[in-house]
């Protein structure tokens, strides 16, 4: 009997125990089914500004490409350019002329003359949630004038 | 040999594992947690073209004056009489410290009722007002929410083309 017993442990000692995959195989399941669900090609091209916080919405209105004015918390920028300096809620150091931000509509009437696309006459608009219109209105109202009355509002969906 | 033929072979997992693992670092690379959307206005701009606006359309533009009190809604059309206009005026005075999106949303439900045709909203802010607060009045009154009835809700359109302008002083 003690033989017998003997005989088994030393069997079962040589032979190599195998890894169960199992459910390590139902948790990428998981994992990747989730991914394939957050995935999104078009959003890849849209970069948010640092410091902000996009307000939300219940709009199913996709994103398109067109030019980015980002209005942060510290700073005016146009796609990654800087533009002016935001203090508070006001848009400080930059000339403005007859309710128009100087620096911001000559950049804007440059990548107008520069753009293949001239005719596009919209701008994407990112601006922190928390802002007066009266500071987002002083940006809307100057790209108006250089030839861009139409504005997306950039926004984080619901 | 008949224990061989009878013994079930295990699945060998390891290559579709390894599949999982490299698709996962790829998937999270292009995964977006933060789902952006867009809201389409318009600006009022100056212009020497005659307007587009149809006057023999019984259609209303409304005007929504967003204000630290509330609501102020204005009616504006080429089609329709001067006392009937005035008969549109309302004013949605804040409830709880909040701006009534529900009761907008319900007011230009029934002028949509009304003026089938219209589609033009013009908001006008005030400000001080926040762009969060600006957004939320634009999402009540683009669409509606109503149930249907299998009891599904979908989204019933009440002025979704919407300019963005300021009080002029």
């Amino acid at each position: 009997m003690f033989d017998g017993a003997m005989g088994r442990r030393q069997r079962g000692a040589a032979e190599i125990p195998k890894l169960n995959l199992n459910s390590m195989m139902d948790m990428l399941s998981i994992i990747l089914v989730f991914l394939l669900a957050n995935i999104s090609a078009e959003e890849q091209d849209f970069v948010i500004a640092k410091n902000l916080n996009l307000p939300s919405s219940d709009s199913t209105l996709g994103f398109s490409k067109a030019v980015q004015v980002k209005l942060t918390r510290t700073e005016l920028l146009i796609e990654d350019t800087f533009v002016a300096k935001v203090s508070g809620t006001k848009i400080v150091g930059a000339d403005i002329d007859g309710g128009k931000i100087v620096p911001l509509y000559n950049m804007l009437q440059r990548y107008r003359s520069l753009s293949k696309d001239a005719e596009k006459t919209t701008v994407v608009f990112q601006a922190e949630k928390t802002f007066p219109f009266e500071v987002l209105n002083q940006v809307m109202r100057t790209a108006a004038m250089a030839g861009y009355p139409n504005v997306r509002f950039a926004i984080q969906k619901k | 040999m008949k224990l061989h033929k009878n013994k079930i072979e295990d699945l060998d997992l390891i290559p579709l594992m390894n599949l999982f693992v490299t698709m996962i670092p790829l998937l999270l690379l292009c995964a977006a947690f933060y789902h952006i959307g867009m809201v389409s206005v318009s600006v009022p701009t100056q212009s020497d073209e005659e307007s587009d606006v149809d006057v023999s359309k019984a259609a209303v533009t409304m005007s929504v004056q967003i204000t630290p009190a509330g609501y102020t809604l204005t009616a504006t059309s080429g089609g329709v009489g001067e006392a009937e206009l005035k008969s549109l005026d309302a004013v949605i005075p804040r409830s709880n410290g909040k701006y009534d999106t529900d009761k907008l949303s319900q007011y230009l439900e029934k002028v949509k009722r009304r003026y089938e045709q219209s589609d033009t909203m013009m908001v006008i802010p005030g400000k001080k007002v926040q762009y969060q607060d600006m957004i939320n009045t634009m999402d009540a009154a683009r669409y509606m929410r109503v149930a249907t009835t299998t009891g599904k809700k979908r989204k019933m359109p009440l002025f979704p083309v919407v300019v963005v302008s300021s009080i002029v002083e």
